[in-house]
């Protein structure tokens, strides 16, 4: 009796469980263009070491909720959540710290944000301390954009799974003949209350765009998410069960693809019309793959190796001058002509440049097959009548300058060229690369362009119609921080830059306008070379810095 | 005969009315003026589009706008090609130094036309159109986009599709108001590296620009001379974090030691309270 009720149907369960799991695991890789890409094909083996690690506060205080993120000289740059998920990067030695960047920032709930918090992709010194093994730890994934999702081959939505390092007696990693100098360190992905992983990811650690929005918790907190974390399955039994074999595998040679397939499709292309006639943007100067599939291969100077693909839309650089860039290449009787180029927006630094087709480049403004596809982060304006709005406004560095900017050859109207001209602004000294925030919702009305020696600016009109100009900005660039993006105040637009002729501090020029007037703010005509509606900032940066500090 | 005559006088009449409607600024001696040059007109520059491609092959180029049906709109740009236009009576190709003239065949003679096109385009009347019709003689295939919006106007960029040997990476930013007033805020070049290039860079800008004085600002990789129009001209060997993020161009580590060279809107001056590691030399 009991054989047959009890028993029996126990077994059975077992049975097809162990049935269902044999064979079923599925491989990813992830790719930060192409999101989850099936990796059947790769093997997998063992490695000793990886790059990421997770942060926590090291000190006496037991309620810290962030760690400090220095720059080399010891200054704190920022604040880093506790539990963040951090990449070891190469860098300057500092003696107890490592260089770091920030891979994803742990959605903590219980931490109050301000200003201050370090953002993915800043980079600085933790102490050594600070830097926990990712294998205590399990993340989820939080906030998956709807592009994102739709990169998915298998998971339609992967919101809410989470991610363990896979790790026994070493780390795993896997091996895609297509990308044979990349290590893809290997996480087990699991549904929530699951007691078998769903699936295994591989990632690289120079592409990490998956961790942009994570929660993390320690694996003894988890329990109750994932039951079996502290006594799961190993990856080795799990990769027995599915067929494959655990081992160190050689490097291949990359098979090439048949390179008329990508040339013949340019040949129904016409001169197009762009969708986009706005007359008001530098889309024209902004190069972007331009072809009708979603990709296109980027080659290697010789042209006959494929070294990664590109989407379709994705910004491109084109080298010019010195150098070999331009190369010809001839197939089935016809010459077409490779052209070298850079992808901006890239994090992998070894995707970064390659050998296109220079039929498939072309302005932004005249890509007939190219869609604004927008990320999905759009920031809601708040209300804000202006200037003397008395929620107005919030100061644009994040802490107090360092020096004063009401006197000296910082303030507003200070003299120069020997006071054939005047200071058109006030200079807020701060530290190299500490974020520019916007002080109130507005939009910004002209991208990042040269500005002075080696800086640059950019334009903003805040709610209430003033303008600001936000000068000797670093040129690296906050994503999205583009012609037409809305603004909400307090938002990081930019990083502190320093002039190369090294005359001065680090500093943002600070600009105001009170928007009566229309046409460009720097002019002739005046002894301030500005447009007439020029305002002294000072007494504003006195209310916000009161208010704000 | 008489009848010939009226409907003469009623033409020139009806011209005029006309001219006076489209030039409501000018005065009545420079409406004559210009009604006497109108004879006198070239062809004007290339269309109206906010992204102007000029291409050496004008045949191609009127088969692709026939083909797409562009037609010119009377905008705001036309009535600043309009000025441009008359500016171009008053910019005499000709007039150039040599060294814009003639298209560089080497890496020594780019760097001097390069140099002097800073020298040149810093000129009071220059516009943005005439460093496009130096660069066309050149055929190196000018990109002009032009940045608009309601709140701060309008900036032209203008670039280029190739390079003269040596260099790369021309770059230029106007500045135009509602008037059609041009302000050069930012003329840019670079230079390949080279164990001489800084040297050789240097001593073809200091030749130049007639640079008497000692620099404003020296260091080993960097120096800069404040000039009395209140522009500055500098000079830079960029290192690795300088090639970093540019929004416009391309690098590779092999880059190191690219030279960069600008002309710019002077910003600071040299009166700075805080000195880094240079050697301040007072003007």
């Amino acid at each position: 009796m009991l054989l047959k009720t009890i028993l029996i149907p126990l077994f059975m369960t077992l049975f097809m469980g162990l049935a269902a799991q044999a064979g079923t695991i599925p491989f990813y890789y992830w790719d930060n263009q192409n999101g989850f890409v099936p990796a059947q094909h790769c093997e997998i083996s063992r490695t000793k070491e990886h790059r990421f690690r997770i942060s926590t506060y090291f000190g006496p205080n037991q309620e810290a909720k962030t760690e400090n993120l220095r720059n080399f000289s010891g200054v704190r740059q920022s604040h880093l959540i506790n539990g963040s998920l951090v990449k070891l990067i190469d860098g300057k030695e500092k003696r107890d710290f490592k260089k770091i960047e920030v891979v994803g920032v742990n959605q903590d709930p219980d931490v109050e944000p301000n200003r201050w918090f370090s953002q993915r992709l800043d980079q600085g010194y933790l102490y050594y301390s600070s830097l926990l093994p990712v294998e205590d730890f399990i993340i989820k994934l939080t906030n998956i954009s709807p592009s994102q999702q739709k990169m998915g081959k298998t998971f339609s939505n992967v919101e809410g799974f989470f991610l363990k390092i896979a790790s026994e007696s070493t780390f795993f990693k896997m091996d895609c003949p297509e990308f044979d100098q990349r290590d893809y360190v290997i996480f087990k992905v699991y549904k929530k209350h699951s007691h078998h992983p769903s699936a295994l990811v591989g990632v690289y650690w120079d592409e990490t765009k998956l961790f942009k929005n994570i929660r993390t918790a320690t694996k003894y907190d988890a329990i109750s998410i994932l039951p079996n974390n502290l006594s799961e399955e190993s990856l080795t039994s799990l990769l027995s069960n599915n067929g494959s074999q655990v081992e160190v595998r050689d490097d291949e040679t990359t098979v090439e693809d048949d390179v008329t397939d990508e040339v013949d499709q340019g040949n129904d292309e016409d001169d197009t019309t762009s969708l986009d006639d706005s007359n008001d943007s530098l889309d024209g100067m902004t190069n972007v793959v331009c072809t009708a599939n979603s990709h296109l291969n980027v080659r290697d100077a010789s042209l006959n190796d494929i070294l990664f693909t590109a989407q379709r839309g994705e910004q491109v650089k084109i080298f010019q001058g010195w150098g070999d860039n331009t190369k010809k290449k001839v197939i089935d009787g016809v010459e077409y002509v490779f052209k070298k180029v850079q992808f901006a927006d890239r994090e992998g630094e070894d995707q970064t440049i390659g050998f296109v087709a220079y039929n498939f480049i072309k302005p932004k403004s005249k890509c007939k097959f190219f869609f604004n596809d927008q990320d999905g982060d759009q920031t809601v304006d708040t209300q804000i009548t202006g200037l003397d709005d008395p929620n107005c406004c919030e100061f644009p560095t994040v802490k107090r300058p360092t020096h004063r900017y009401d006197s000296g050859m910082r303030k507003f109207g200070a003299g120069r060229s020997r006071g054939k001209r005047l200071h058109a602004a006030c200079d807020l000294y701060r530290f190299k690369m500490e974020p520019i925030l916007s002080v109130a919702p507005g939009k910004v009305v002209r991208s990042k362009y040269y500005f002075y020696q080696g800086t640059y600016a950019i334009e903003v009109v805040h709610s209430g119609g003033f303008v600001v100009r936000y000068g000797e900005l670093d040129k690296k660039s906050v994503s999205g921080i583009t012609k037409g993006a809305k603004l909400k105040m307090g938002q990081r637009i930019g990083y502190m830059g320093k002039v190369n002729s090294n005359c001065c501090r680090p500093m943002l020029h600070f600009e105001l306008y009170d928007g009566s007037l229309k046409g460009p703010l720097s002019t002739k005509g005046n002894k301030y070379q500005r447009r007439g509606d020029l305002m002294d900032p000072t007494p504003y940066l006195y209310k916000w810095e009161h208010e704000n500090f | 005969m008489k009848k010939l005559i009226v409907l003469i006088l009623l033409g020139v009449l009806g011209y005029t009315g006309y001219f006076i409607s489209t030039h409501k600024n000018m005065s009545f001696s420079e409406i004559f003026f210009f009604l006497d040059l109108e004879d006198k007109k070239k062809a004007s520059l290339a269309d109206t589009d906010e992204e102007e491609d000029h291409q050496s092959h004008s045949q191609e180029k009127k088969k692709k706008e026939d083909k797409k049906g562009l037609k010119k709109k009377l905008t705001s740009k036309d009535s600043q090609k309009k000025n441009g236009e008359e500016e171009d009576q008053e910019f005499n190709f000709e007039d150039l130094p040599e060294s814009l003239k003639v298209k560089p065949t080497n890496e020594t003679e780019s760097l001097t036309s390069l140099s002097q096109s800073l020298v040149e385009f810093t000129k009071p009347g220059r516009k943005y159109q005439h460093l496009v019709k130096v660069i066309d003689n050149w055929k190196l295939g000018s990109k002009v986009g032009v940045d608009k919006n309601d709140y701060t106007g309008s900036m032209t960029v203008v670039r280029t599709r190739e390079a003269l040997p040596g260099t790369r990476y021309l770059h230029a930013q106007y500045f135009t108001d509602e008037e059609g007033e041009q302000v050069l805020q930012h003329l840019s070049f670079e230079y390949r590296p080279g164990p001489h290039a800084m040297t050789d860079v240097v001593n073809q800008v200091k030749t130049l620009f007639n640079v008497s004085q000692k620099p404003t600002m020296e260091k080993k990789d960097f120096i800069s001379w404040n000039k009395d129009d209140g522009y500055t001209v500098w000079i830079k060997q960029m290192g690795e974090d300088d090639i970093k993020d540019d929004p416009f161009n391309a690098y590779t580590k092999q880059d190191i030691g690219t030279i960069r060279v600008a002309i710019e809107l002077e910003i600071h001056g040299q009166e700075s309270d805080d000195h880094g590691n240079h050697r301040h030399v007072s003007p």
